[in-house]
């Protein structure tokens, strides 16, 4: 059996309090050769473990040159997340991966990068804006979007502050309802592209959050004439195993945990917003 | 994904069965999901025949219940 099946024990290291309801838990694993073998690309995931209690498959959001730990940012809304919440330092939890495929940083490589994100969906996408910012010169325009429901679901306000200094980078807010002093737009974070000066030839654009927000994003690239190939997004599904054996997150023929979570348009325009599916 | 049901009712969940096995299935395993034992058919408690519901499938169309 693979030991993938195996969840090897990591100590947590760090702990930071995002909202009032999502924390970022920094960790490295008890065994430093694991550690030092543990290499991943942006967009996989790791599944956690929370000893007796369960399994949950989070996105890792660190930049792959982070060699020493890797951080999992989640928001508490079952009982892994929970009692993840409420883990100390010091305190162990289990990990197997990373598994699936990440987002195409090859095919980005001298493009201009659309970044949307909406809610937490900017976590996955984190951890591909650390990467374009440690190697500015490879890529060319950076939009980050993002998008929350209210005003103060945003987080790492500090960081899209530092991430907008940099040169051609642009990072636009939304959030649905708003709150005095928010600096960002009122409304939804799709219609923040119309107000974006795309090199649509230049461009690859990278999506996470709600399947609605993906489909709407989508409709709107594609009609500023965005080819479905440079169109990617990630999937969230109820993933089990990580590795394509237990078919708990297909979506039509696809294995979201083995052939996603992050897919191109054009390998799953037949299925996005199908009901069922 | 968590409180979140894919698929909610009893039609996408026979619809899912029935795609899986037979057509899913063969992208991701390389082949159909169905031996052909006709045991489903034999034993099915409210009388599903498979092989006609492929069909209504495959004749009806959409797939979007």
């Amino acid at each position: 059996m693979s030991d993938l099946f195996l969840p090897r024990v990591a100590v947590i290291d760090q702990r930071t309090q995002e909202s009032s309801n999502i924390f970022t838990l920094r960790m490295q694993f008890e065994d430093s050769d694991a550690q030092e073998t543990f290499s991943f690309s942006p967009g996989q995931f790791n599944m956690v473990t929370l000893f007796g209690v369960g399994e949950i498959a989070i996105s890792i959001v660190n930049d792959p040159l982070d060699s020493h730990f890797f951080d999992h940012t989640i928001r508490i809304v079952g009982r892994v997340s929970e009692g993840l919440s409420k883990l100390k330092l010091g305190d162990h939890v289990g990990i197997r991966g990373p598994f699936g495929r990440g987002w195409p940083m090859q095919e980005a490589q001298g493009r201009d990068v659309l970044l949307v994100t909406g809610g937490l969906g900017c976590a996955p996408l984190v951890s591909v804006i650390r990467y374009l910012m440690n190697r500015r010169d490879q890529f060319g325009h950076i939009n980050i979007l993002q998008g929350v429901k209210h005003a103060n679901d945003l987080i790492w306000r500090e960081q899209y502050e530092k991430w907008i200094q940099e040169k051609d980078v642009k990072v636009l807010l939304a959030a649905d309802v708003a709150t005095q002093g928010w600096q960002g737009q009122q409304g939804m974070v799709t219609e923040l592209i119309d107000q974006l000066s795309l090199r649509i030839g230049r461009i690859i654009a990278l999506l996470c959050g709600p399947e609605l927000m993906m489909m709407a994003a989508i409709a709107n690239l594609r009609s500023l004439g965005l080819p479905d190939n440079q169109i990617w997004f990630s999937m969230e599904r109820n993933m089990q195993c990580g590795m394509g054996q237990c078919g708990h997150c297909q979506i039509g023929p696809k294995l979201v945990c083995r052939d996603g979570p992050v897919f191109c348009y054009s390998e799953l325009a037949d299925f996005l917003g199908s009901k069922g599916f | 994904m968590a409180g979140f049901q894919v698929r909610t009712n009893p039609m996408q969940r026979y619809r899912q069965w029935l795609t899986h096995k037979l057509a899913g299935w063969q992208e991701q395993q390389g082949r159909i999901g169905c031996t052909g034992c006709g045991r489903c058919i034999a034993w099915c408690p409210v009388g599903i025949d498979l092989t006609e519901e492929a069909e209504a499938i495959l004749w009806e169309g959409s797939l979007d219940v």
